[in-house]
């Protein structure tokens, strides 16, 4: 059994291990090899950045500029010309240059039929840097092998056009991709970040989408309208928008307006606070407190703070943090409406403004002057000890610990004394 | 030579040859990981250079994220692990770091170093956790919440931190975990890409034995160790990650989100009723319940594993320390495979079922008994003359170059997307590969013993490692 059991399996063992050893050694000096080649490359690269980018050069006129960085890249690879096409960190005619190049190497007609629709992995990635390049060589059909590209089933492919889209930057391109946000496979959030780089402005495109039938291209419309200005009646195309059917439309109007005029969105804003939808509630607080935050009017914003309070007896926490944010944002002013709360009958109302009330400061402020015997009003008092109450030992603890910042005499016999006396009161 | 037995020899003969049958099946796995490996690696290298991560970081529409950092007794790391964090290059973070009740300066540091001041605040508790004792706001960055709590382990910890979140993605790091300010928007940028499908991620991150040098202003790169310990860890965790892992993450049943580094989306981890305290360890036990879970009610949803290098982590630097460590991986392994037995070879579970849980069964669970045996039975049919010294040397020779062709192809796969190791460092890695066999794997058999053992006794200790030595001793903050 011993001599058959060898004589099988000795020689195969022999050859496993010559082919394991040349497997090794041949992958192993392969990635050595492989980069010390591609350092090489990045060095003539480095020469070349630094070469194009010496500002005596955009001195020069174009013919000795091309004639110049042609001598450069002389016997560069056509596939490291092709990289550098799309490469952002060089300047833009350098780019261009090497788009040119490399379609002269290449040829417009092959480029065309590269960027157009792929079957394979290997020719969608070189359809996806033939669109790269032909964003500069800029030919009549960019846009439509854009467009199709933008709905190619492939996120990548239409990642890459919405990439291109934005960096050609014109009103058509930007039409295309208002239209993916409803027809691309692509996230709507990816292109609408595309979609908010343009700096050209998108209102004319965008507001006829505010009357569209279809309920996203309503909610991206009056998302993307959030950095534009209150021009021709804008704020008044999107006011109608807070009553939509549709709640994410509803929520997009009411930020968008929030950012646009905030003084204006208040009263929208507070109709909303009773929305069925917790974001739209949400949404309608912030608005709130936007307004409220521009507003020089006091008696304004402790009437904006009135009306947010409610929400902190929300039943959704998203609302009720979103409630507790906006009322700190409206600063200590607003403390006497928040502290009402202290005596509603939900819970959540009652340690909700008591947080509220210790994050505007109005806790330690009033600690610190009964302590340094400044005397408080009786209210400020009243308040405290409501709110340590429903605040609970921690934050009495928390309030303690802060004031160790700087010593207050006493501090946690009078925070268990007052926390005790708010328990009876 | 001793002479034997028919009996013993009938014996040796079958042993080998179930050894040659595990390492063959063993290497066919490891070839079709190795080819799917590659196919992902290019597909994903590509996907990176064609992405727009400028739109994403510039957008208003780009998805926040919570990042959650528990700590325990992590007085040297804590301040450089959450500057890291904040310090990520993404439009809408928060991070919540939640001390896990040390005993040693860690929540002094913290609040030294970020200015912190305690404030009560009322969380949504949708995950029973240990008593919170008290939460702190930094002054100087208000994207940072401090939450002290009672000793509850690690999964209590990401519990607590996921009570305070706010945002929909939850990124969930170690305490000793040092980032790259890219971390969040390599994961972030591709989960944008299928939201409502991704419901994990997970990237690759090293092992250093002082990964703080991440943070500091004259890091330029990843470099190996020049620490033989430490290097066999870099190279683990990159064949782990590069070659295993992203053919897994290709097969849709990538099978561990670390704990070093995990995005997952909240309303997932609630549903599944958060990270279970009742395993050794949290990340592999959340990995294959979410699976379960999402398969069980026929929900589309997917995992996924990315190659970049965002983060280092401290590894062990003594042998001792290893041992203790990689023990325990290995008994969460085995308490993990043990509870989701159900999902063995069930259609139902698809790829998860039919070849993830085989796999780690087999390999994972089963590896430290087949290695101990392959041993001891390769080492008496030497001494009983079966296996001739030629055929013995061959046979040891074939396992160490085999062993290093995954390695060598996750140095190379790495090299060819990131080109960031240093020629020397690549070489060291290299030649490391065929050294593996003899000095590193029987440390990692013995450990695996050593955990499976611990696993029939019950064991569930987290044996958390001393800190490496630093050549330039920081003083700990607030010390």
């Amino acid at each position: 059994m011993r001599t058959i059991f060898e004589a099988q399996v000795e020689p195969l063992l022999a050859a496993g291990f010559v082919i394991t050893v040349a497997l090794w050694l041949v992958l192993s000096v392969w990635v050595v090899i492989d980069r010390v080649r591609f350092d090489r490359g990045q060095r003539k690269l480095r020469i070349i950045h630094r070469s194009v980018s010496d500002p005596r050069l955009v001195e020069l006129s174009y013919a000795e500029r091309s004639a110049f960085l042609k001598q450069l890249l002389d016997r560069m690879p056509a596939r490291t010309i092709y990289r550098m096409a799309g490469d952002d960190e060089l300047p833009a005619w350098v780019r261009e240059e090497c788009a040119r190049m490399a379609l002269a190497v290449i040829g417009l007609p092959q480029m065309l039929r590269d960027a157009t629709p792929h079957r394979g992995a290997r020719r969608k990635w070189r359809r996806v840097s033939a669109l790269h390049v032909l964003l500069h060589a800029r030919p009549s059909a960019i846009h439509a092998l854009l467009r199709v590209a933008l709905a190619d089933a492939d996120a990548d492919v239409a990642s890459a056009a919405a990439t291109v889209l934005q960096r050609i930057g014109d009103e058509r391109a930007a039409q295309i991709l208002i239209e993916g946000l409803r027809t691309s496979r692509l996230p709507a959030s990816r292109i609408a970040a595309r979609v908010e780089r343009f700096t050209i402005p998108l209102d004319r495109l965008l507001r006829p989408l505010l009357a569209d039938e279809r309920a996203e291209m309503g909610y991206w419309a009056a998302t993307l309208l959030r950095d534009h200005h209150d021009e021709d009646g804008l704020a008044a195309a999107l006011m109608p928008l807070v009553d939509d059917t549709d709640a994410p439309v509803r929520k997009a109007a009411l930020m968008t307006l929030g950012s646009m005029v905030p003084l204006g969105v208040a009263r929208v804003a507070t109709r909303r606070l009773n929305d069925p939808a917790p974001f739209v509630r949400s949404a309608a607080v912030r608005a709130l407190a936007q307004a409220g935050e521009r507003t020089p009017d006091r008696a304004r914003r402790k009437a904006i703070a009135a009306s947010a309070c409610p929400l902190l007896a929300d039943r959704e926490w998203t609302v009720r943090a979103a409630a507790k944010d906006a009322l700190v944002r409206l600063g200590p002013g607003v403390w006497r409406e928040v502290a009402a709360e202290l005596s509603s009958s939900d819970g959540f109302a009652r340690n909700g403004a008591a947080e509220v009330l210790q994050n505007l400061g109005v806790l330690d402020w009033t600690l610190r002057g009964i302590a340094s015997g400044a005397h408080p009003t009786d209210e400020a008092v009243d308040v405290l000890r409501r709110a340590l109450h429903e605040g609970g030992v921690a934050m009495s603890r928390a309030a303690a610990l802060r004031s160790q910042d700087e010593p207050i005499g006493g501090v946690d016999d009078l925070l268990r004394t007052l926390r005790l006396e708010g328990a009876l009161s | 030579m001793i002479p034997a037995s028919p009996g013993v020899l009938t014996f040796l003969h079958w042993s080998i040859v179930i050894t040659f049958v595990y390492s063959g099946v063993l290497a066919c796995y490891a070839a079709m990981m190795g080819i799917l490996a590659v196919i992902e690696a290019g597909f994903r290298r590509n996907q990176d250079h064609a992405e727009d991560y400028e739109s994403v970081l510039e957008s208003a529409h780009s998805i926040p994220v919570s990042i959650i950092a528990p700590s325990y007794n992590e007085e040297l790391m804590a301040v450089p692990v959450l500057k890291s964090l904040l310090g990520q290059a993404y439009p809408t973070t928060e991070v919540i770091a939640v001390d896990d009740g040390s005993t040693d300066g860690t929540l002094a540091a913290m609040i030294k170093e970020f200015d912190l001041e305690p404030r009560q605040v009322f969380y949504r508790a949708s995950l029973a956790t240990k008593p919170v004792l008290m939460v702190y706001r930094s002054r100087t960055d208000p994207r940072l919440t401090v939450v002290s709590k009672e000793n509850g382990g690690k999964a209590d910890a990401l519990n607590c931190g996921i009570n305070f979140a706010r945002y929909r993605y939850l990124c969930c790091v170690d305490g000793d975990t040092m980032f790259t300010p890219d971390a969040v928007l390599k994961a972030m940028t591709m989960i944008s890409r299928d939201p409502a499908r991704i419901v994990g991620a997970a990237s690759f991150f090293g092992i250093s034995l002082t990964p703080e040098t991440i943070g500091e202003p004259e890091y330029d790169g990843p470099t190996t160790n020049d620490h033989l310990l430490g290097d066999f860890q870099l190279l683990d965790m990159m064949r782990a990650f590069v070659d295993y892992r992203a053919a897994w993450s290709k097969l849709e049943c990538m099978m561990c989100v670390s704990g070093g580094y995990g995005m997952w989306r909240r309303d997932v981890v609630i549903e599944v009723g958060g990270f279970s305290p009742n395993f050794t360890c949290e990340d592999i036990e959340m990995t294959f319940r979410v699976h379960e879970h999402m398969l069980r009610t026929k929900r589309p949803y997917r995992i996924i594993s990315l190659p970049n290098l965002i983060a280092q982590t401290e590894g062990p630097q003594k042998i001792p320390q290893l041992v203790s460590q990689r023990a325990r991986w290995q008994r969460v392994t085995m308490e993990t495979i043990w509870e989701y037995r159900r999902m063995f070879l069930r259609p139902t579970y698809r790829t998860v079922g039919m070849l993830g849980v085989p796999y780690y069964t087999l390999f994972e669970c089963f590896a430290p008994l087949f290695q101990v045996a392959s041993v001891v039975t390769l080492a008496l049919a030497f001494v009983y003359g079966v296996l001739g010294w030629q055929s013995y040397l061959a046979f040891l020779g074939m396992m160490a170059f085999g062993t290093a062709l995954p390695t060598t192809l996750a140095v190379s796969l790495h090299d060819r997307g990131y080109r960031d190791f240093r020629v020397r460092d690549l070489i060291r890695m290299l030649l490391l590969g065929p050294l593996d066999l003899f000095l590193y794997r029987p440390i990692l058999m013995w450990a695996g013993v050593v955990g499976v053992w611990e696993f029939m006794r019950g064991d569930k200790r987290w044996n958390k490692f001393e800190r490496n030595a630093r050549p330039r001793a920081a003083a700990p903050v607030g010390a």
